[in-house]
């Protein structure tokens, strides 16, 4: 839990926070004041948060986050759920009935748009015994499932969508918040857990298919303000029956892909610079190519036991 | 008058983020969210040395908009080399006007300043020719409907908005900075006359004309949300300008030659008002000939007091609204003379609704 | 870095790769202002003999290339 900060566990305060003013929800270095207006969706977001720090008021609030009916007719009628973001966001209305994928895109749409103060990866992040692992990939290429996978086979579990760098320190800070997967990966995830009790329910019918949103393990919801220096990066290609294989990338061309893969390198200017190209200098920066998810896991011990060797 | 808010507080006297307790944090840090003027916070807390005093949260959420911030003004001084550079050949002058003028400058206005276009102020003859550099480089004009861009030619004071696809920034060309339509619009040619050089034939308007610039923006051509950011940087332009021996005078002076006396009373008015402007004496006197009649006065307080506090006490979210949709439609009202108005207004209405010009 | 140097312009506040071949164009001219064909003569005497056509192309393109990216501007000169 957060060091020097109180948290709510009565869990009728909790809901009370939810429904009305808002929950203050502490993730990493960032506080959200959430408030659900649906009872439904109320539920779906406290499983998936179960465990994670709710503060006791009052703490300086990075965003704010208002998941209400425009109108009597879209409470009761045809409920559809409305979000205020307070950052100039474009959002469909969608059904109630998948009010927690609205909330959950409007959380990255907050932090994607808003964070500055650390350099942003669209990546997944893990860290074992001090070695951190970036995972930096474009959507659908399989990362939020190779990070779910490894936080489930021993890893901390940093993020699978947000890896954050301190600029000045240049260590990677964990945001932990629920894994999104996609369709097959869905069922091969609750095959690799084993617990259906970590998991949402299915939301069919998204424009992306079906998603499933998986809870982190709880030690690393817990270690959620330590940091970790970044060792390895892994560019994960997932391709069905494709040939096990671990390319090494130049120093170049791992900096450009980390740069490629930061949405605010560009706002952050300089010191953005000088922090990817040590990143690129200093680490192992590879391509891995795998056709199931114990394929890639293996690969990716292979390549961290390597340098914890070397 | 009305009590101040928080945020005005803090903007007016920035030591008193040091009494701020975290309620008041949350409050100033979301109002000066939606009113655009958090990097400002962060610009004052740093240079007034309190920033390691100020809880690490508040840091840390000051920080991302400082960084946004300074990526526009990055992007904004790199647009005006783009500019300068598809300009290059071109003899006249080239004068940028508003934020990237501040920028240039390095005023303190321009500091926390958010700027998200360039404006730059050409010869009326020189329209064209500058139009034809800008698109030799590969910039093209983001408005391709021909009823808007004979409105932006004949009624406006500049080309339809400008923009390269690299860089996606728009460069608005003007050749006046007010409407020709408009009642007040000024002699241009003065206002070219005196621009001061940067570097080239980079020009920008000379201090007093700047200051007039922003004023005649915010009380006769602009919408009113928000604009405490306007009003604060007047304030600001005034206190820089202000070093200057001779600077007040000169100001009053170019205000009457340039026909712009009622502006400058309001923007004299509620920088005293709102911001506790210094100003001598015998300036305000002076301002206090072109008052408007005492019921418009009233009238104009009110809403200006609105939406320039929207967070102050006793406030209701209905007048706010009408407060600012009044102020709009009455610089809407001064920009054209009443009949072309209902003309334009109808063809744009039609237009939203998907009608083709009539 | 390892097979290109890596460049970032606070100016425009973009990342280039330049190659060696660039590197050292970009060199002579942030050595001191130049005309193209002072470029070129530079070259020459680096490399010791007279540039072919081809390589002559290629340093056109290359400063054709800082132009465009902003690393370098005209200047109106004597």
């Amino acid at each position: 839990m957060p060091p020097g900060k109180k948290c709510i566990t009565d869990p009728d305060t909790i809901t009370k926070n939810l429904s009305g003013k808002g929950l203050l929800l502490d993730i990493g270095p960032i506080c959200t004041k959430v408030s659900i207006k649906f009872p439904s969706i109320r539920e779906d977001f406290l499983h998936i948060y179960k465990g994670y720090p709710f503060l006791e008021g009052p703490a300086i609030t990075d965003y704010y986050l208002e998941a209400y009916a425009r109108n009597f007719y879209r409470r009761y009628m045809r409920p559809q759920v409305a979000i205020n973001t307070y950052m100039r966001d474009d959002f469909i209305p969608l059904p109630d009935s998948m009010g927690l994928l609205s909330v959950e895109m409007s959380l990255n749409w907050q932090v994607a748009f808003g964070c500055k103060s650390h350099i942003l990866f669209h990546a997944g992040v893990v860290e074992k015994n001090g070695v951190g692992v970036i995972i930096p990939a474009i959507s659908g290429s399989g990362k939020s499932t190779l990070s779910a996978g490894l936080a489930y086979d021993g890893w901390r579990f940093f993020s699978d969508e947000f890896g954050m760098l301190d600029q000045n320190t240049g260590d990677l800070y964990p945001y932990p918040r629920p894994i999104s997967l996609k369709n097959d990966s869905i069922a091969v995830m609750k095959a690799w857990v084993g617990n259906d009790e970590f998991f949402s329910r299915e939301y069919h019918g998204t424009p992306k298919g079906t998603i499933c949103y998986l809870r982190p393990p709880m030690a690393s919801i817990a270690a959620m303000t330590e940091p970790a220096k970044p060792r390895v990066v892994i560019h994960p290609v997932f391709k069905r029956d494709a040939k096990p294989e671990i390319k090494t990338l130049t120093k170049t061309m791992a900096f450009f892909r980390l740069v490629r893969s930061s949405a605010n390198y560009g706002d952050i200017g300089e010191p953005a610079f000088h922090a990817l190209a040590k990143i690129a200098e200093d680490c192992i920066s590879c391509e891995v190519t795998y056709s199931s998810l114990e394929e890639g896991i293996a690969l990716v011990n292979k390549v961290v036991d390597e340098i914890s060797d070397a | 008058m009305r009590e101040k808010g928080l945020l005005l507080d803090v903007l007016i006297n920035p030591q008193a983020m040091l009494e701020l307790d975290i309620r008041g944090w949350n409050k100033i840090l979301l109002e000066s969210h939606i009113l655009k003027l958090r990097a400002r916070l962060a610009h004052d807390a740093m240079a007034s040395g309190l920033w390691d005093e100020i809880p690490l949260e508040a840091q840390r959420i000051l920080t991302n908009a400082r960084i946004e911030t300074e990526a526009r003004h990055r992007k904004i001084r790199w647009e005006v080399n783009r500019v300068n550079r598809a300009l290059f050949g071109f003899e006249d002058k080239i004068i940028l006007v508003k934020g990237a003028a501040y920028l240039a400058r390095n005023l303190a206005c321009a500091s926390g300043r958010t700027s998200v276009d360039i404006d730059i102020l050409v010869a009326k003859k020189n329209l064209d020719i500058v139009e034809n550099f800008l698109f030799m480089a590969g910039y093209g004009s983001r408005v391709l409907n021909d009823y808007d861009q004979q409105y932006y030619r004949e009624w406006g004071h500049e080309l339809p908005p400008i923009i390269h696809p690299d860089r996606l920034i728009e460069v608005d060309v003007h050749h006046n900075i007010l409407q020709v339509t408009n009642r007040l619009s000024p002699n241009i040619d003065l206002m070219i006359t005196e621009a001061k050089v940067l570097e080239g034939n980079l020009y920008v308007l000379c201090d007093e004309d700047m200051l007039l610039h922003s004023i005649v923006h915010q009380f006769v051509d602009g919408t009113v949300k928000g604009s405490l950011r306007n009003l604060l940087e007047q304030h600001d332009m005034f206190l820089e300008f202000s070093k200057r021996a001779d600077f007040w005078p000169c100001f009053m002076k170019r205000a009457e030659a340039l026909n712009f006396t009622r502006p400058v009373f309001y923007s004299l008015r509620y920088c005293r008002l709102f911001l506790e402007t210094d100003m001598p004496d015998e300036v305000t006197f002076w301002a206090e000939k072109f008052a408007p009649n005492p019921l418009t006065l009233k009238v104009m307080d009110l809403m200006i007091l609105r939406a320039m506090v929207p967070f102050g006490q006793g406030r209701s979210k209905l007048t706010d609204y009408l407060a600012t949709n009044g102020l709009y439609i009455r610089s809407h009202a001064l920009r054209m003379p009443p009949m072309l108005l209902a003309t334009h207004l109808t063809r744009k209405f039609l237009r939203r609704l998907g009608f083709s010009k009539a | 870095m390892d097979d290109a140097h890596v460049v970032y312009d606070k100016r425009s506040g973009y990342s280039q790769a330049l190659n060696d071949f660039a590197r050292e164009i970009f060199a002579i001219i942030e050595e001191k202002p130049r005309r193209l064909s002072d470029v070129e003569r530079e070259l020459e005497s680096i490399l010791g003999g007279p540039l072919e056509s081809d390589l002559k192309k290629m340093v056109e393109k290359t400063v054709a290339e800082f132009d465009k990216m902003g690393l370098i501007e005209p200047m109106n000169s004597a």
